[in-house]
């Protein structure tokens, strides 16, 4: 199991109470349909999706990112009990949406470099060093329930 | 082998035209170090890298990491053959420094979390995919030579 020390889980927790989750959800999502186009085949019914302006402008997709980094801010609750928080969302990943666990660590990437992106100079290596810790434990929790 | 379009070679070139490499050489080893600290194995003759400070301020990780990023401001004028362009340094990497091939990915995921600090909102998701192909690209040809 993840142990997060007490630095951070502060360093995690300060950044996130400043993410204005509706706005850098539907970024996160929208840079991984660019930047990995392949990830648009679980989104069919998102509307258009032909390109770079057309995904980031996206209601869908906006919406998506939203819920989707919503429950990430569960996660930054939960830090110590990832595996039990994500138990679910795992097995729908699994069984019924079908999605390559590789791509939460994909997503997890994202929410980095739009973090990045947002705080420029805030986004100190430690802090980066803690949010890396803490999406790839989210990846790990989110494929724990795959069989 | 990777082909990058003329759109992907501007937004590069365009940004690289701006980066300055011996601060952010410094910085992307530097990050490297502190968020993936298995690496600092390979620098064990680089003094003290105890702390993330430490390692921040050390003038052997500022000075290799210029060196490092100078080296990858060559495959961006050499894009169209970078196979060809890193052979040499791949076999370097496999024969002489014994580096696992994946830290070539960490680093190229370091320089792209850089570049969205430092550029922000310029940093957009087609210039980060664009980044991402390099980056993705450098690897590759690497670790091309290794046997």
């Amino acid at each position: 199991m993840v142990h997060f020390t007490a630095e951070e889980k502060a360093a995690v927790v300060s950044l996130w109470a400043r993410v204005n989750v509706e706005l850098v959800g539907g970024e996160v999502l929208g840079r991984l349909l660019v930047v990995y186009p392949w990830t648009q085949r679980f989104f069919d019914s998102f509307g258009n999706l032909s390109s770079e302006s057309a995904i980031m402008g996206n209601p869908k997709v906006k919406a998506h990112g939203k819920k989707v980094l919503t429950s990430f801010g569960n996660a930054v609750k939960h830090m110590d009990d990832l595996k039990d928080t994500f138990a679910e969302l795992s097995e729908l990943h699994c069984d019924k949406l079908h999605v390559d666990p590789e791509n939460f660590k994909l997503l997890g990437n994202m929410i980095l470099i739009v973090l990045a992106t947002h705080f420029s100079k805030e986004f100190t290596p430690q802090m980066q060093a803690a949010w890396q810790k803490l999406t790839t434990a989210v990846a790990n929790a989110l494929a724990h329930k795959y069989h | 082998m990777v082909h990058f379009s003329a759109e992907e070679k501007a937004a590069i070139t365009g940004l690289w035209g701006k980066v300055h490499v011996e601060e952010a050489g410094g910085e992307a080893l530097g990050r490297l170090l502190v968020v993936y600290p298995w690496t600092q194995r390979f620098f064990d003759n680089f003094g003290n890298l105890s702390s993330a400070s430490a390692i921040l301020g050390n003038p052997k990780v500022k000075a290799h990491g210029k060196k490092v990023l100078t080296s990858f401001g060559e495959a961006i004028k050499n894009m169209d053959n970078l196979k060809g362009a890193f052979a040499k340094l791949s076999e370097l990497h496999c024969d002489k420094l014994h580096v696992d091939p994946e830290n070539f990915r960490l680093l190229g995921n370091v320089l792209v979390i850089i570049l969205a600090s430092h550029f922000g909102k310029e940093f957009t998701p087609e210039v980060q995919a664009a980044w991402q192909k390099l980056v993705a690209g450098v690897a590759t040809a690497l670790a091309h030579k290794y046997h």
